[in-house]
Protein backbone atom coordinates (compact mmCIF):
# COMPACT_ATOMS: atom_id res chain seq x y z
CA UNK A 1 0.00 0.00 0.00
CA UNK A 2 1.32 2.99 -0.96
CA UNK A 3 1.82 5.84 1.59
CA UNK A 4 -0.76 7.92 -0.11
CA UNK A 5 -2.96 5.43 0.53
CA UNK A 6 -2.07 4.63 4.18
CA UNK A 7 -2.98 8.02 5.03
CA UNK A 8 -6.03 8.40 3.61
CA UNK A 9 -7.28 5.37 4.91
CA UNK A 10 -6.18 6.86 8.17
CA UNK A 11 -8.42 9.58 7.88
CA UNK A 12 -11.17 7.77 7.35
CA UNK A 13 -11.28 5.74 10.22
CA UNK A 14 -10.66 9.13 11.81
CA UNK A 15 -13.30 10.82 10.03
CA UNK A 16 -16.00 7.82 10.91
CA UNK A 17 -15.11 7.82 14.13
CA UNK A 18 -15.87 11.51 14.70
CA UNK A 19 -19.25 11.06 12.75
CA UNK A 20 -20.13 8.02 14.73
CA UNK A 21 -19.85 10.61 17.52
CA UNK A 22 -21.67 13.12 16.42
CA UNK A 23 -24.70 10.98 15.86
CA UNK A 24 -24.33 9.36 19.52
CA UNK A 25 -24.32 12.54 20.86
CA UNK A 26 -27.12 13.48 18.69
CA UNK A 27 -29.21 10.64 19.36
CA UNK A 28 -28.68 10.73 23.18
CA UNK A 29 -29.44 14.51 23.10
CA UNK A 30 -32.71 14.14 21.30
CA UNK A 31 -33.36 11.45 23.58
CA UNK A 32 -33.25 13.37 26.95
CA UNK A 33 -34.75 16.74 25.30
CA UNK A 34 -38.14 14.00 24.05
CA UNK A 35 -37.73 13.00 27.52
CA UNK A 36 -37.77 16.13 29.36
CA UNK A 37 -40.56 17.03 27.51
CA UNK A 38 -42.82 14.20 28.85
CA UNK A 39 -41.94 14.92 32.04
CA UNK A 40 -42.63 19.17 31.67
CA UNK A 41 -46.10 18.04 29.76
CA UNK A 42 -46.55 16.05 33.55
CA UNK A 43 -46.09 19.63 35.12
CA UNK A 44 -42.39 19.30 36.09
CA UNK A 45 -40.53 22.70 35.58
CA UNK A 46 -37.81 22.68 32.87
CA UNK A 47 -35.02 22.27 35.21
CA UNK A 48 -36.84 19.54 36.87
CA UNK A 49 -37.74 17.77 34.04
CA UNK A 50 -34.11 17.69 32.96
CA UNK A 51 -32.81 15.99 35.63
CA UNK A 52 -35.53 13.56 36.04
CA UNK A 53 -34.84 12.82 31.98
CA UNK A 54 -31.10 12.28 32.37
CA UNK A 55 -32.04 9.77 35.80
CA UNK A 56 -34.11 8.10 33.32
CA UNK A 57 -31.59 7.63 30.65
CA UNK A 58 -29.21 6.29 33.47
CA UNK A 59 -26.64 8.82 32.89
CA UNK A 60 -25.93 10.34 29.48
CA UNK A 61 -22.01 9.38 29.33
CA UNK A 62 -22.84 5.94 30.80
CA UNK A 63 -25.42 5.59 27.88
CA UNK A 64 -23.19 6.69 25.27
CA UNK A 65 -20.71 4.31 26.58
CA UNK A 66 -22.71 1.19 26.62
CA UNK A 67 -23.50 2.14 22.76
CA UNK A 68 -19.48 3.08 21.87
CA UNK A 69 -18.13 -0.22 24.02
CA UNK A 70 -20.67 -2.76 21.28
CA UNK A 71 -20.14 -0.20 18.13
CA UNK A 72 -17.22 -1.81 16.09
CA UNK A 73 -18.61 -5.74 17.38
CA UNK A 74 -19.92 -7.32 14.61
CA UNK A 75 -22.54 -9.12 16.08
CA UNK A 76 -24.61 -9.84 13.00
CA UNK A 77 -22.74 -12.47 11.33
CA UNK A 78 -24.32 -11.81 7.94
CA UNK A 79 -23.18 -8.53 8.03
CA UNK A 80 -19.83 -7.52 9.60
CA UNK A 81 -18.24 -4.27 8.98
CA UNK A 82 -14.86 -2.98 8.80
CA UNK A 83 -13.73 -1.06 12.06
CA UNK A 84 -10.45 0.41 10.89
CA UNK A 85 -7.39 -1.26 8.91
CA UNK A 86 -3.58 -1.62 9.42
CA UNK A 87 -0.74 -2.31 7.50
CA UNK A 88 3.04 -1.23 7.10
CA UNK A 89 3.66 1.28 5.11
CA UNK A 90 5.82 -0.07 2.12
CA UNK A 91 8.49 2.68 2.33
CA UNK A 92 9.17 2.74 5.91
CA UNK A 93 11.85 0.36 4.69
CA UNK A 94 11.50 -0.29 0.60
CA UNK A 95 9.96 -3.48 1.30
CA UNK A 96 8.90 -3.87 -2.06
CA UNK A 97 12.33 -3.94 -3.65
CA UNK A 98 13.99 -6.22 -0.16
CA UNK A 99 12.72 -9.45 -2.07
CA UNK A 100 10.72 -12.22 -0.91
CA UNK A 101 6.85 -11.54 0.35
CA UNK A 102 6.03 -8.31 1.42
CA UNK A 103 2.40 -8.32 3.58
CA UNK A 104 0.51 -9.98 6.33
CA UNK A 105 0.72 -13.45 6.58
CA UNK A 106 -0.78 -14.41 10.00
CA UNK A 107 -1.81 -13.56 13.28
CA UNK A 108 -0.67 -14.90 17.01
CA UNK A 109 -3.54 -17.39 17.16
CA UNK A 110 -2.91 -18.34 20.92
CA UNK A 111 -5.14 -16.10 23.39
CA UNK A 112 -2.84 -15.13 26.85
CA UNK A 113 -4.25 -12.46 29.44
CA UNK A 114 -1.10 -10.16 28.87
CA UNK A 115 -1.64 -9.73 25.02
CA UNK A 116 -5.63 -10.10 24.91
CA UNK A 117 -7.54 -6.72 23.76
CA UNK A 118 -4.12 -5.18 24.37
CA UNK A 119 -1.35 -6.17 21.28
CA UNK A 120 -2.14 -8.13 18.19
CA UNK A 121 1.58 -9.51 16.81
CA UNK A 122 1.50 -10.16 12.73
CA UNK A 123 3.94 -11.87 11.00
CA UNK A 124 4.81 -9.60 7.80
CA UNK A 125 6.99 -11.87 5.48
CA UNK A 126 9.85 -9.38 4.70
CA UNK A 127 8.52 -6.65 7.33
CA UNK A 128 9.68 -9.48 10.06
CA UNK A 129 6.92 -9.07 12.60
CA UNK A 130 4.55 -6.12 14.11
CA UNK A 131 2.95 -5.80 17.20
CA UNK A 132 -0.19 -3.47 17.10
CA UNK A 133 -1.83 -1.79 19.62
CA UNK A 134 -5.15 -2.66 19.56
CA UNK A 135 -6.50 -1.12 22.87
CA UNK A 136 -8.73 0.94 20.54
CA UNK A 137 -9.96 -1.26 17.71
CA UNK A 138 -11.18 1.88 15.82
CA UNK A 139 -7.21 3.25 15.80
CA UNK A 140 -4.67 0.41 15.76
CA UNK A 141 -1.14 1.85 16.08
CA UNK A 142 2.18 -0.14 15.39
CA UNK A 143 4.22 0.16 18.77
CA UNK A 144 7.39 -2.08 17.85
CA UNK A 145 8.54 -4.36 15.24
CA UNK A 146 11.34 -7.00 14.84
CA UNK A 147 12.61 -7.87 11.57
CA UNK A 148 15.70 -10.21 11.63
CA UNK A 149 19.06 -10.25 9.66
CA UNK A 150 19.54 -12.80 7.05
CA UNK A 151 21.63 -15.79 8.06
CA UNK A 152 23.86 -18.01 5.84
CA UNK A 153 21.07 -20.65 5.73
CA UNK A 154 18.87 -18.19 4.66
CA UNK A 155 16.95 -18.94 1.28
CA UNK A 156 17.05 -16.84 -1.80
CA UNK A 157 13.46 -15.52 -3.28
CA UNK A 158 12.91 -15.46 -7.15
CA UNK A 159 10.85 -14.01 -9.84
CA UNK A 160 10.98 -14.28 -13.57
CA UNK A 161 12.14 -17.44 -15.23
CA UNK A 162 15.41 -18.28 -17.38
CA UNK A 163 17.22 -15.75 -18.59
CA UNK A 164 14.82 -13.23 -16.84
CA UNK A 165 14.75 -14.54 -13.12
CA UNK A 166 15.68 -12.19 -10.13
CA UNK A 167 16.41 -13.56 -6.62
CA UNK A 168 17.19 -12.36 -3.98
CA UNK A 169 18.19 -13.37 -0.31
CA UNK A 170 15.20 -12.05 2.02
CA UNK A 171 13.61 -12.32 5.64
CA UNK A 172 10.49 -14.26 5.47
CA UNK A 173 8.51 -14.06 8.59
CA UNK A 174 5.52 -16.95 8.32
CA UNK A 175 4.27 -17.22 11.34
CA UNK A 176 3.99 -15.77 15.23
CA UNK A 177 2.67 -17.11 18.75
CA UNK A 178 2.94 -15.90 21.89
CA UNK A 179 2.83 -17.97 25.24
CA UNK A 180 1.84 -16.17 28.90
CA UNK A 181 4.86 -15.55 29.97
CA UNK A 182 4.77 -13.05 26.92
CA UNK A 183 7.66 -14.52 24.64
CA UNK A 184 6.61 -14.41 21.13
CA UNK A 185 8.14 -16.72 18.71
CA UNK A 186 8.31 -16.12 15.10
CA UNK A 187 9.13 -18.56 12.25
CA UNK A 188 10.50 -18.20 9.36
CA UNK A 189 9.67 -20.09 5.61
CA UNK A 190 12.86 -18.96 3.93
CA UNK A 191 14.98 -21.33 6.41
CA UNK A 192 16.08 -18.66 8.66
CA UNK A 193 14.64 -20.53 11.65
CA UNK A 194 12.92 -19.55 15.16
CA UNK A 195 13.29 -16.03 17.04
CA UNK A 196 12.38 -15.88 20.57
CA UNK A 197 11.81 -12.57 21.73
CA UNK A 198 10.07 -10.33 24.07
CA UNK A 199 8.51 -6.64 24.33
CA UNK A 200 10.68 -4.10 25.90
CA UNK A 201 10.28 0.09 26.78
CA UNK A 202 7.13 1.48 26.12
CA UNK A 203 5.42 -1.31 23.96
CA UNK A 204 5.88 -3.62 27.09
CA UNK A 205 3.68 -1.11 29.68
CA UNK A 206 0.88 -1.49 27.22
CA UNK A 207 0.99 -5.50 27.59
CA UNK A 208 -0.84 -6.99 31.36
CA UNK A 209 2.54 -8.68 32.70
CA UNK B 1 -42.30 5.33 36.78
CA UNK B 2 -44.41 2.93 38.80
CA UNK B 3 -41.31 0.92 40.86
CA UNK B 4 -43.35 -2.31 39.48
CA UNK B 5 -42.04 -2.07 35.79
CA UNK B 6 -39.29 -4.53 34.22
CA UNK B 7 -37.03 -4.91 31.34
CA UNK B 8 -38.97 -5.38 28.56
CA UNK B 9 -38.51 -9.87 28.50
CA UNK B 10 -35.45 -11.31 27.52
CA UNK B 11 -35.12 -11.86 23.65
CA UNK B 12 -38.98 -9.74 22.81
CA UNK B 13 -37.03 -5.87 22.64
CA UNK B 14 -36.04 -6.24 18.97
CA UNK B 15 -40.13 -7.45 18.37
CA UNK B 16 -41.38 -4.71 20.27
CA UNK B 17 -39.34 -2.03 18.64
CA UNK B 18 -40.57 -3.97 14.88
CA UNK B 19 -44.11 -3.96 16.22
CA UNK B 20 -43.94 0.15 17.26
CA UNK B 21 -42.42 0.94 13.63
CA UNK B 22 -44.80 -0.73 12.47
CA UNK B 23 -47.27 1.59 13.37
CA UNK B 24 -45.21 4.85 11.82
CA UNK B 25 -41.59 6.10 11.56
CA UNK B 26 -40.54 6.98 15.66
CA UNK B 27 -37.52 7.91 17.25
CA UNK B 28 -35.76 6.49 19.97
CA UNK B 29 -38.21 7.75 23.21
CA UNK B 30 -41.09 7.67 21.31
CA UNK B 31 -41.00 4.18 21.10
CA UNK B 32 -39.58 3.55 24.85
CA UNK B 33 -42.57 5.61 25.77
CA UNK B 34 -45.30 3.83 23.81
CA UNK B 35 -44.07 0.20 25.12
CA UNK B 36 -44.33 1.77 28.56
CA UNK B 37 -47.19 3.36 28.11
CA UNK B 38 -49.50 0.18 25.79
CA UNK B 39 -47.81 -2.07 28.98
CA UNK B 40 -49.24 -0.13 31.58
CA UNK B 41 -45.97 0.87 32.64
CA UNK B 42 -45.13 -3.24 33.40
CA UNK B 43 -42.59 -2.70 30.96
CA UNK B 44 -39.61 0.17 31.00
CA UNK B 45 -36.90 -0.05 27.79
CA UNK B 46 -33.27 0.57 29.33
CA UNK B 47 -32.18 3.80 26.74
CA UNK B 48 -28.59 1.92 26.02
CA UNK B 49 -30.56 -1.50 25.30
CA UNK B 50 -32.71 0.57 22.58
CA UNK B 51 -29.64 2.08 21.03
CA UNK B 52 -27.76 -1.19 21.27
CA UNK B 53 -31.05 -2.63 19.75
CA UNK B 54 -31.61 -0.02 16.39
CA UNK B 55 -27.47 -0.49 15.39
CA UNK B 56 -27.93 -4.11 15.29
CA UNK B 57 -31.34 -4.13 13.77
CA UNK B 58 -29.96 -1.45 11.37
CA UNK B 59 -27.40 -3.53 10.33
CA UNK B 60 -29.46 -6.79 9.56
CA UNK B 61 -31.75 -4.51 7.64
CA UNK B 62 -34.76 -4.60 9.49
CA UNK B 63 -34.99 -1.06 9.78
CA UNK B 64 -33.42 1.64 8.40
CA UNK B 65 -33.27 5.43 9.93
CA UNK B 66 -32.98 9.07 8.78
CA UNK B 67 -32.13 12.09 10.22
CA UNK B 68 -34.62 15.28 10.01
CA UNK B 69 -34.44 18.46 11.13
CA UNK B 70 -36.07 19.23 14.94
CA UNK B 71 -37.70 21.70 15.91
CA UNK B 72 -35.15 22.98 18.15
CA UNK B 73 -33.63 23.41 15.28
CA UNK B 74 -31.24 19.95 16.25
CA UNK B 75 -31.48 17.18 13.99
CA UNK B 76 -33.48 13.70 15.37
CA UNK B 77 -32.87 10.54 13.91
CA UNK B 78 -35.99 8.59 13.10
CA UNK B 79 -36.31 4.66 12.22
CA UNK B 80 -38.48 3.11 10.37
CA UNK B 81 -39.82 -0.65 9.35
CA UNK B 82 -38.23 -2.04 5.99
CA UNK B 83 -39.73 -5.01 4.21
CA UNK B 84 -37.70 -7.54 5.72
CA UNK B 85 -38.71 -6.16 9.13
CA UNK B 86 -41.86 -6.36 8.18
CA UNK B 87 -41.80 -10.13 7.41
CA UNK B 88 -39.62 -10.40 10.93
CA UNK B 89 -42.26 -9.37 12.73
CA UNK B 90 -44.61 -11.71 10.96
CA UNK B 91 -42.16 -15.00 12.00
CA UNK B 92 -41.89 -13.46 15.62
CA UNK B 93 -45.27 -12.60 16.32
CA UNK B 94 -46.08 -16.02 15.12
CA UNK B 95 -43.14 -17.74 17.02
CA UNK B 96 -44.17 -15.10 20.18
CA UNK B 97 -47.48 -17.08 19.73
CA UNK B 98 -46.48 -20.39 19.67
CA UNK B 99 -44.38 -20.56 22.74
CA UNK B 100 -47.51 -18.14 24.90
CA UNK B 101 -50.27 -20.48 24.00
CA UNK B 102 -47.86 -23.76 25.09
CA UNK B 103 -46.67 -22.05 28.32
CA UNK B 104 -50.50 -21.18 28.59
CA UNK B 105 -51.32 -24.99 28.15
CA UNK B 106 -48.71 -26.05 30.54
CA UNK B 107 -50.12 -23.91 33.39
CA UNK B 108 -52.85 -24.96 32.83
CA UNK B 109 -52.58 -28.79 32.65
Amino acid sequence: MSLLRTITSGLRTLFRKEEVERELDDEVAQYVEAATKAHMRAGLSRAAAERAARIDIGGVETTKENVRSSGWDATVETRPFGASSFTVPESSRDYCSRGGRFGTHSSNENFTPIYYKRILFLAHFNAGVRAVDIRDPLNPREVAFYVPAVTDKTDKRCVGTGADEKCKVAIQTNNVEVDDRGYIYIVDRANTGLHILELTGAARSIARF
Amino acid sequence: MDESSTDVIQGTLDMLILKSLSLEPMHGFGIARRIEQISKGVFKVNPSSLMLAFKRMERSGLIDSEWRATENNRRGKFYRLTEQGRKQLKAETREWERRTSAIARLLEA
